[in-house]
């Protein structure tokens, strides 16, 4: 552990800054999520509690970037894993769509969900 | 042995499942193991997460009966493991930042002690105030 950081050669120079920036990101909105929830919130132990967190514009600007950048941090998590069996670039090509595709509709299915029980 | 691999347009899970192999290959490989199960473990659990909260679509009468599950000891468990994965993601992972944009690169195996030290801390204190909710 001298000289040298093991990283994974699924990433290539600019997903592994890609993954470096929103994983400094993820601790600072992790950070903001977790404190809010459990310090700050009245209480989401009950379906009430949680429309009134999700109410403020300002709670839900930040968990909208929060889901945005986790299923970002996730997804090219798995993408550098996968990448990692060494696949061919029509594969590694279609893994990259495929999760493109998954994160979008886990973006908007979070988006719909908050969405539905605030308004 | 390199050049024989690109030749081969098939998976390599021998190479592949070695990334696994920690023995004898110091801390930084523990330490990226580490990071790598953990990571898995998260996006496991963010796909959880995501399946227990869609309940509160189905109005309060579901989300509020979930409740009761959510304090189970298990679940108790269950969310320490979970903060201790989340810590060690997190922190280690700004190890890993720190050191692949060339910064403190001596001193990386200090830093990873250090931030393992708080990874302890902070998890006594999250599991104190995670026991006074059960």
């Amino acid at each position: 552990m001298r000289d040298q950081v093991f990283i994974s050669r699924g990433f290539s120079t600019l997903a592994w800054l890609l993954q470096a920036f929103s994983g400094l990101l993820l601790v600072v909105l992790l950070l903001l999520h977790m404190l809010a929830q459990h310090f700050a919130a009245a209480g989401l132990l009950t379906y009430q509690g949680v429309v009134a967190y999700l109410s403020n514009p300002l709670v839900f600007a930040m968990e909208t970037v929060f889901l945005a950048t986790v299923l970002f941090h996730a997804l090219a998590g798995v993408r550098a894993i996968l990448f990692d069996l060494g696949l061919a670039p029509a594969k590694e090509r279609l893994t990259t769509l495929a999760l493109v595709v998954l994160g979008s509709l886990l973006f908007l299915y979070g988006l719909f969900l908050t969405w539905s029980i605030v308004s | 042995m390199i050049s024989e691999e690109k030749e081969t347009p098939g998976i390599r899970w021998r190479s592949t499942l070695s990334w696994f192999d920690a023995r004898r290959r110091g801390l930084g490989m523990w330490a990226f193991v580490l990071h790598r199960l953990t990571g898995i473990l998260l996006v496991v659990y963010l796909f959880l997460h995501f399946v227990v909260l869609s309940t509160l679509a189905l109005g309060p009468a579901a989300y509020d009966s979930l409740i009761p599950i959510m304090k189970s000891p298990f679940l108790f468990f269950f969310d320490v493991g979970l903060f201790l994965a989340l810590l060690y993601h997190g922190l280690n992972g700004l190890r890993v930042t720190l050191v692949g944009l060339g910064m403190g690169v001596q001193h990386q195996k200090a830093i990873f002690w250090g931030l393992m030290g708080l990874v302890v801390i902070i998890l006594t204190y999250g599991t104190y105030r995670l026991f006074l909710v059960f």
